[in-house]
């Protein structure tokens, strides 16, 4: 199947795959202004997806649907089989809570609490497990991350980088099902952001399902598969397979190809 | 561009720039109407005093005396300019009803007069002195004031074997016996009628009056009035008493209006400041912006202060037209009881110039607040963005917090941070704006106040006066009576005169000394004991003051018989009679001013009846309930006291809601960026709202705490200060449990939590958006 080939394919695999997540004729528009346009789409158990496309083509609206950050104006979004624009704020925040991780571009942290506290704040605040327990894991995840040192730091104290490593453990303290990312390498420079990847990367092989919006094609190459959004639809989807650091190079002409086709 | 910008900013903190323009309103809105009441009063005492032609000095006399001795004392001395022998004739209260209601339970001891013509008016309309003809009668203003009598009604004088009836014409007032806590009343008749009354009542008492060259000579005046031999059985009272007297229950409201306006300025700077800041660190970002393409801090400045200005001018100017009506409203007592004041420039300008200095005040603060903006750092905010501008305290931990709820303990960090010192500020100060002028009322009202009048606590008191009667025969007839009652329990006969006792500057002056069994109705000391020798005497407060003595050290006590040296006993609250009391055992021929006799009863139940009992058998004598006589000794007091507690509550729950207004809206949006998070992360609007009043709830106990702490231990140290001046500086507050520790808690937490349920309605509106 060539490129072009795959890019004009249906989003829906085939109807025995484990889909996660499914939208379903998803629409967002502000007034007159259609941002996501009838979009269908059905995402994996485990897959790591790369969300692309130009500035304004709908994609972190795109990704605050799926999370359930943003109530869309029409269509569905499933987690399984729940629907998520059935939910009310209650059940919406508590399926934020138990089962997305969400990491931010800037790194959105409460200022008056240290880096561990943010941490284990969905923790706690989830309370399905012993509060020692839940520190327990925070403290493993800090030291996964290479930040363990910096537990007790003031998030005024520490650089972006390691910012966003304490945003991706408090992602994962409550074993998210989706991770979702906007952004996440957008304000590092390039070595910590490739070391961000890898975190990524480990977390993928562990199982997590991640959807990530990039603009970067060396990001995104990272990812499974890759999806660009143009005008509010998904003009490219490209299955990249497992990322293996010798494929590189190959997975970024594919990427590019596609951006180029959609002349981003 | 400057109109549009403030537009576009009024509309975007509307609820804080409309909580603020009320509250410099409200601030404004009291300066003006205390100064108004004050110049008022002051103005209307001063035109009352002239126009009555008040005297400088005022010697009670009771019983008979002889004038012309007098008119050959005061012609032969050349420091007194006029005087006048005003006779007056005192009516029992059992004999006496006005407009069918009988006198017997009134507080006010009338006594019938004619118009003086010299000096000491008595002005009706217009001014001009009343003079009722035969069969009528003027009354003060003060039984029109509390409603007893109107024009047409009837006054009766019933003594049994005579009676009379007298048409009211017409009220007056009384520039000396005016103020509705000084009970004796005049009561204006004509000459006729005078003569006619001299015959059937006999009680008589003498005003002997002066109008000296020098009015503050009269101490010397009196002194030697008194060496002279003449009539003086009873107190002497001074120009400077009355005018202190008039103006007592007056700027008493004035002055705590003022007091409040002083707070709500304090809290209006405060809470602009507040404001100031909070707007400044939203507006951060825009400000560096500003700074960056080259807009010098000033006109930055100058921008923030328009609208400030604007907020102030237009809370003024509200504030301003609202304190006139309110002076009005609250001044209404003072115009019926000293008239209208006269409009002179300065009591129209006086209001609006410290008004105006009130606004430039409020305004000058913003301005040094805004200053800040040059010291803003472009670079470093471009840098990192606004932030919230909180750093977190290393001392607390969410980590090691094993039992509180997430929201409850942000709730619980975010109250122990500074920045709530203005709204913890506010609420402790609005508690102990409430707590104290309430408890003082309860205290005006409680029965243990005897404490603070001289005496032990008795179930009655029987006050028999020198006048025609025979003193001694009346008291024996009420000791006889008593005994023979076996619903009295036990009664004692205390016998007050008036002696002298050197102050410490070495000059004489007088004091009245309760001569009797002080044990038989024991009161407590501040310190020592009552006297049990005949070579002992103790002293209230304030004449020990005087003196300059304490327990242990010796008092020289003159009477016409001669000095004696007494040894200081104890000391005691009194505010009776100046404060200046004495209590001692010895027994000489010194005149009395009159008997007040003791009495327990066996059923408190039966007090009222028994005081009945006694009344019906003891003509002449007043019989009164020692609840009743306090509650009726301050009973104008009190009824002030409860003004001002209520005006006090009012502000103060006004002023709560307003600053929890602003205070909320300013912290939801300074932390508009801390909730989207929390909600991002899967938090409701409802489990954050849970924070805030965890917040706002420990912000409000802890203040309602303080401040009802305050108002137990500061205020009554100051009410004691106050009444220190008065006899009493151990005064003990005796609020009402409920009142105090119940109800007024209730209100400033159900103040709190309405402002806080309006204004915390915003969180629905704060979307994820700040979450991109």
């Amino acid at each position: 199947m060539t490129d072009a080939a795959t890019a004009r394919s249906p989003h829906l695999p085939a109807q025995s795959s484990p889909a996660v997540l499914r939208a379903r004729n998803l629409s967002k528009h502000y007034g007159d202004a259609r941002v996501l346009d009838g979009l269908d789409l059905d995402i994996d158990r485990g897959q790591f997806v790369a969300v692309m496309g130009p500035s304004g083509s709908g994609k972190s609206t795109f990704l605050h649907c799926l999370s359930g950050m943003t109530r869309p104006s029409g269509g569905s979004v499933l987690l399984r089989d729940t629907d998520l624009t059935a939910l009310d704020e209650r059940a919406l925040a508590a399926l934020r809570l138990e089962h997305f991780g969400l990491v931010f571009q800037q790194p959105h942290f409460m200022s008056t609490l240290c880096l561990l506290d943010n941490v284990l704040l969905p923790g706690f605040l989830s309370r399905r497990r012993p509060r020692e327990e839940v520190t327990a894991r925070g403290r493993m995840l800090l030291e996964r991350m290479g930040i363990a040192d910096l537990a007790d730091a003031d998030v005024t104290e520490v650089s972006g980088g390691q910012l966003q490593r304490a945003g991706i453990c408090r992602a994962l303290i409550n074993e998210a099902a989706v991770l979702f990312a906007d952004e996440p390498t957008g304000a590092l420079n390039s070595a910590t952001a490739a070391r961000i990847l890898d975190v990524f990367g480990e977390i993928h092989v562990r199982g997590t399902t991640i959807v990530m919006v990039t603009h970067d094609a060396k990001v995104a190459l990272r990812a499974d598969r890759v999806l660009v959004l143009v005008d509010g639809g998904v003009e490219e989807d490209l299955l990249l397979g497992h990322y293996r650091e010798d494929q590189s190079a190959e997975r970024l002409v594919r990427v590019s190809a596609a951006l180029n086709r959609q002349s981003v | 561009m400057l109109t549009r910008l403030l537009k576009a900013d009024l509309a975007r903190g509307f609820a804080v720039s409309l909580s603020l323009t009320v509250l410099i309103a409200l601030a404004a809105a009291l300066v003006t109407a205390g100064t108004s009441l004050i110049t008022g009063t002051v103005t209307s005492i001063g035109r009352l005093s002239a126009h009555a032609r008040v005297p400088d000095l005022i010697q009670m006399h009771a019983g008979q005396a002889d004038p012309g001795e007098i008119d050959t004392w005061a012609a032969s001395r050349d420091d007194i300019v006029e005087h006048q022998v005003i006779k007056t004739l005192r009516v029992s209260k059992q004999t006496l009803t006005i407009a069918g209601t009988n006198q017997a339970d009134s507080y006010t001891e009338a006594a019938f007069v004619t118009s003086p013509e010299h000096f000491d008016l008595l002005l009706g309309d217009g001014d001009a002195p009343v003079d009722p003809a035969p069969g009528e009668v003027a009354l003060p203003v003060h039984y029109q004031a509390i409603g007893i009598a109107e024009v047409g009604d009837m006054v009766t004088v019933d003594t049994g074997d005579w009676s009379t009836s007298l048409r009211v014409v017409g009220f007056f007032r009384d520039a000396q016996m005016n103020a509705q806590m000084i009970p004796s009343k005049r009561l204006v008749v004509s000459t006729e009628d005078f003569a006619v009354m001299e015959d059937h009542l006999g009680d008589t008492e003498y005003l002997v009056e002066f109008i000296l060259a020098d009015a503050s000579a009269s101490d010397t005046v009196i002194n030697d009035y008194r060496a002279a031999g003449l009539p003086s059985t009873g107190i002497a009272v001074t120009a400077l008493q009355i005018r202190l007297i008039n103006s007592l229950s007056t700027m008493l409201i004035a002055a705590v209006a003022v007091l409040v306006a002083i707070l709500l300025v304090a809290v209006a700077v405060l809470a602009l400041r507040y404001t100031v800041l909070a707007s400044l660190e939203i507006d951060l970002p825009q400000i560096a912006v500003l700074r960056a393409i080259g807009a010098p801090p000033g006109r930055i400045g100058r921008l923030y202060l328009l609208k400030y200005l604007v907020l102030a001018l237009a809370g003024g100017i509200a504030g301003c037209l609202a304190g006139y009506p309110l002076s009005s409203a609250l001044g209404a007592p003072t115009r019926l009881y000293l008239g209208a004041p006269p409009a002179t420039w300065e009591s129209i300008a006086m209001p609006v110039v410290l008004t105006a200095g009130m606004v430039g005040v409020t305004v000058g603060f913003v301005a040094l607040t805004l200053r800040r903006i040059g010291a803003v750092s472009v670079v470093e905010v471009l840098r990192r963005g606004a932030g919230d501008g909180m750093q977190s305290r290393r001392h607390w931990r969410l980590s090691r917090s094993r039992l509180l709820p997430v929201q409850q303990w942000l709730g619980l960090r975010a109250a122990l941070r500074p920045t709530n010192a203005l709204l913890l500020g506010v609420i402790t100060l609005c508690t102990f704006t409430m707590a104290l002028p309430t408890g003082v009322a309860t205290t005006l009202d409680d029965p243990s106040l005897a404490t603070y009048l001289g005496t032990g606590q008795a179930d009655l008191r029987i006050d028999a006066s020198t006048g025609s009667q025979d003193l001694s025969a009346a008291v024996s007839a009420v000791e006889r009576t008593l005994t023979a009652d076996s619903r009295v329990t036990k009664h004692t006969t205390i016998a007050r005169r008036d002696y002298q006792m050197p102050a410490s500057d070495g000059s004489w002056s007088s004091v009245l000394i309760d001569i009797g069994d002080h044990d038989a109705f024991p009161m407590s000391y501040i310190s020592g004991r009552g006297p049990s020798t005949l070579e002992e005497i103790s002293l209230s407060y304030s004449r020990a003051e005087e003196s300059g003595v304490g327990v242990g050290d010796t008092v020289t006590v003159r009477s016409p018989a001669g000095d004696r040296s007494l040894k200081v006993t104890g000391i005691y609250q009194d505010i009776t009679n100046n404060g200046l009391t004495a209590k001692a055992l010895f027994d000489d021929d010194a005149p009395t001013l009159w008997m007040t006799i003791y009495a327990d009863i066996d059923d408190s139940y039966v007090i009222s009846a028994v005081a009945a009992d006694l009344r019906a058998s003891l003509p002449g004598v007043q019989v009164t309930g020692m609840n009743e006589y306090a509650s009726q000794l301050f009973g104008a007091t009190a009824a002030q006291v409860r003004t001002v507690a209520a005006m006090a509550c009012t502000v103060a729950l006004a002023l709560t809601f307003l600053i929890t207004t602003v205070f909320v809206v300013l912290v939801l949006a300074r932390e508009e960026s801390q909730v989207g998070i929390l909600r991002a992360l899967g938090s409701t609007r409802h489990d954050i709202a849970g924070q805030y009043v965890t917040r706002l709830g420990l912000l409000a106990a802890a203040g309602v705490g303080l401040g009802l702490l305050l108002s137990a231990t500061m205020g009554e140290r100051a009410i004691g200060l106050l009444l220190g001046t008065r006899g009493a500086p151990a005064v003990q507050l005796l609020p009402d449990p409920w009142l105090t520790w119940l109800i007024i808690p209730t209100m400033v937490l159900l103040t709190v939590a309405g402002a806080a349920g309006l204004t915390m309605h915003r969180l629905k509106t704060m979307t994820l958006a700040i979450i991109d």
